[in-house]
């Protein structure tokens, strides 16, 4: 009876002992593996609610594209029409002047002699640039 | 009588020992699983909001750069119906002038 009890004392201190060892073990382990579940899965909400906001985001850019290329489409041949005739207005004023001048010389030979004059020279070169500036 | 009651206790608590590393030891297991669910979870979740940023950011540049040639049309627009108005009016002088040298 007594070598029985002692090896069922053995057995019993053996599978106590491994349990302690075992909760040693698995008391920090798990804690750490909840802590580590709640930090993924607070990332994961995370990332997902970035994704939504990605996509929103996404989605306007992608329904906002088409009513800008449109309006774009719209507006570049008005936009050229309108420079095109601000470039035809010019070279019509360009027209006129010369016209003018040309009459004006003609009525006034004096003034024609004085635009020979190296003073109205530079005036006219002058106003001859403002037009080529205001032409660029 | 002792040695029997004894026995008992320790059987039992053997038992009960077994019985808690066994249930701890499947939490552990199970809690393991969820972990490595919610780790392909993140990372499939990640993957797509980054894909989508970068969609984001290439359907933005492309509207960025429709906005600003809009912009630039509109300000053409108005600049030369100004200029326009302007030269309109600069030419009806001129051919005023002209038309009473003429006469």
């Amino acid at each position: 009876m007594k070598k029985r009890m002692s090896w069922f004392s053995v057995l019993s201190v053996i599978v106590l002992l491994v349990f302690a060892v075992f909760m040693f073990w698995y008391i920090p382990s798990y804690g750490s593996l909840l802590s580590k579940t709640a930090e993924t899965r607070q990332a994961l909400e995370t990332s997902i609610g970035r994704e939504g906001k990605q996509q929103d985001e996404y989605d306007k850019a992608v329904a906002d594209l088409p009513v800008v290329q449109a309006e774009l489409k719209e507006k570049q041949p008005l936009a050229e029409e309108a420079a095109q005739k601000v470039t035809d207005l010019k070279a019509r004023r360009k027209e006129l002047r010369a016209e003018k001048k040309a009459l004006e010389e003609a009525q006034n030979p004096e003034n024609q002699e004085e635009s020979q004059n190296p003073e109205n020279t530079s005036m006219e070169e002058t106003a001859g640039k403002e037009d080529t500036t205001n032409g660029k | 009588m002792e040695n029997k009651t004894l026995r008992m206790m320790l059987s039992l608590a053997m038992v009960l020992a077994l019985a808690v590393m066994a249930v701890s030891f499947l939490s552990y297991r199970s809690a393991r699983k969820d972990l490595s669910a919610l780790k392909a979870d993140l990372e499939t979740s990640t993957a797509a909001w980054k894909a989508t940023n970068e969609k984001k950011l290439a359907v933005q540049k492309e509207l960025k750069a429709a906005k600003n040639d809009l912009r630039e049309a509109n300000l053409t627009i108005e600049e030369s119906e100004e200029k326009a108005a302007s030269l309109e009016e600069e030419i009806k002088t001129l051919e005023e002038e002209i038309a009473s040298l003429k006469k």
